[in-house]
């Protein structure tokens, strides 16, 4: 057992509806363990395995390796997908076929959030709870509100899997096994292609010119990387306002793309040499500061990014006027121009950004 | 009111209308909504507000598109809303 290492959630930000999973509603301005309370029959933290966290505008999804989600934060709607009435705790998602209630038996592989509701894939479906005026569940014309999660009907087509999923505010991507890109939800600023409407059920995108390597979707544009090495680039949306240059001012090609991400006014494509280029807006600092050390992973949340350098250490800079990204913040609640850098204890594995959020996971040895 | 602090440009399409509460609102990036009310549209106000931080949005909204005060959709929500 001594050479086991045991891992660790680690929160910091906006907490108003209970997304960081605390006993209070308060802002958090140093990082904070997330735990799941002794009731749900598991260890006090997070699970062995945390393979990712997905942020709504209120809500945080954890999805651990053995194929459980957790969620909390706001849950008027359901989008927490399981019946819990306390905010600030995580819970296991109720999947609609947890045989017996045993939830190691859920099978979830992927998670996405739009701005209110959750979206799990897990036995060849995509599950949808929550809610969204503008087609984000997917399940079909006029479909708003999703109390539990339910299977959005006919999809993925027969013979593939969804291999990505990502979501925003208001739209959700999914890339397939066949190498097909279908999107749904919020489309009117073409994000979805055409025609530039509301997309009940997914919808195929089939106007992207190459191979779709990786998604990442922003508040009203989604941008799209080959999967060839030479990182060719499309961009859709946002029309009519593209006053930061999202779509007007993306290279044409990123070579030697090793991620992709996207807050929501901007994009970002991490280099396997540890460079970011981005492009979009700046205007609270949300892009890379000048001399940032060589990074190996990127999250980009709603207008700020969380970096793990290739040296280990966390990296935060863009708005933090919640104290997502760490302190000092400046009179406008930026982090501009420069980072800030979060302490941790054990070796940082992973990094994850949402609405005013940020959250890392730490490898500790244990004993 | 200073451009600096103006987040967005959002058509009132994209807004999302409360007829409860009469007001229209859309997701702010903290995790909150900018809101206004549609009295303050008809008077000629075109910044919404978030309650929650700083930033504010700008409106794109023509007056004489607003739902009008009276005698418009007469759904039960506006039975509430007492004059």
């Amino acid at each position: 057992m001594s050479n086991e290492s045991s891992i660790h959630l680690f929160a910091i930000g906006s907490n108003g509806s209970g997304q960081l999973a605390q006993a209070h509603l308060l802002d958090i301005k140093t990082p904070i363990e997330v735990t799941i309370p002794p009731t749900q029959g598991v260890s006090s933290t997070l699970g062995s395995n945390i393979v990712s966290v997905a942020a709504g505008g209120n809500h945080t999804i954890v999805l651990c390796r053995d194929g459980r989600a957790f969620t909390s934060g706001q849950n008027d709607d359901g989008r927490l997908g399981h019946g819990g009435e306390f905010q600030g705790i995580m819970q296991v998602v109720e999947l609609p076929l947890s045989p017996a209630r045993d939830h190691l038996l859920d099978g979830i592989t992927h998670i996405a959030a739009t701005w209110s509701a959750t979206f799990l894939v897990a036995h060849g479906m995509v599950y949808s709870c929550g809610s969204g005026d503008r087609g984000e569940l997917g399940q079909g014309p006029q479909v708003t509100r999703s109390g539990t999660p339910t299977a959005i009907p006919n999809f993925p087509p027969d013979g593939t899997q969804v291999t990505q999923l990502q979501g925003c505010m208001a739209h959700v991507l999914a890339v397939l096994s066949d190498g097909s890109v279908y999107g749904w939800g919020s489309g009117r600023k073409g994000q979805l292609g055409e025609p530039s409407i509301d997309v009940w059920e997914p919808r195929r995108i089939d106007c992207v010119p190459f191979c779709v390597g990786s998604t990442a979707c922003g508040k009203d544009f989604t941008c799209f990387i080959s999967a060839s090495d030479d990182g060719e680039i499309c961009v859709l949306g946002p029309r009519s306002n593209d006053r930061f240059g999202v779509q007007c001012a993306a290279p044409v090609a990123a070579p030697g793309w090793s991620g992709l991400a996207a807050s929501w006014g901007s994009i970002y494509v991490l280099t396997s040499s540890g460079d970011i280029v981005a492009w979009g807006r700046d205007d609270h600092g949300q892009l890379p500061p000048a001399n940032l050390p060589s990074v190996q992973k990127l999250a980009a949340g709603s207008e700020h990014c969380i970096a793990l350098t290739s040296t280990g250490q966390v990296l935060v800079w863009g708005w933090g006027e919640h104290g997502n990204c760490g302190e000092p913040i400046d009179e406008r609640g930026d982090v501009k121009g420069r980072w800030n850098k979060l302490s941790a204890p054990g070796t940082v594995c992973a990094v994850y950004a949402g609405c005013a959020t940020s959250f890392f996971v730490t490898s500790k040895r244990a004993g | 009111m200073s451009e600096e602090n103006i987040y967005d440009e959002i058509e009132i399409e994209d807004m999302t209308f409360d007829s409860v509460l009469q007001t229209y609102h859309y997701p702010c990036p903290c995790g909150d909504r900018f809101e206004i009310n549609i009295e303050d549209l008809r008077d000629g106000e075109e910044i919404a507000v978030c309650p929650s931080c700083s930033l504010m949005i700008r409106v794109i909204f023509d007056v004489d598109d607003l739902p009008k005060p009276e005698g418009g959709a007469t759904g039960q929500a506006q039975q509430v809303v007492a004059v």
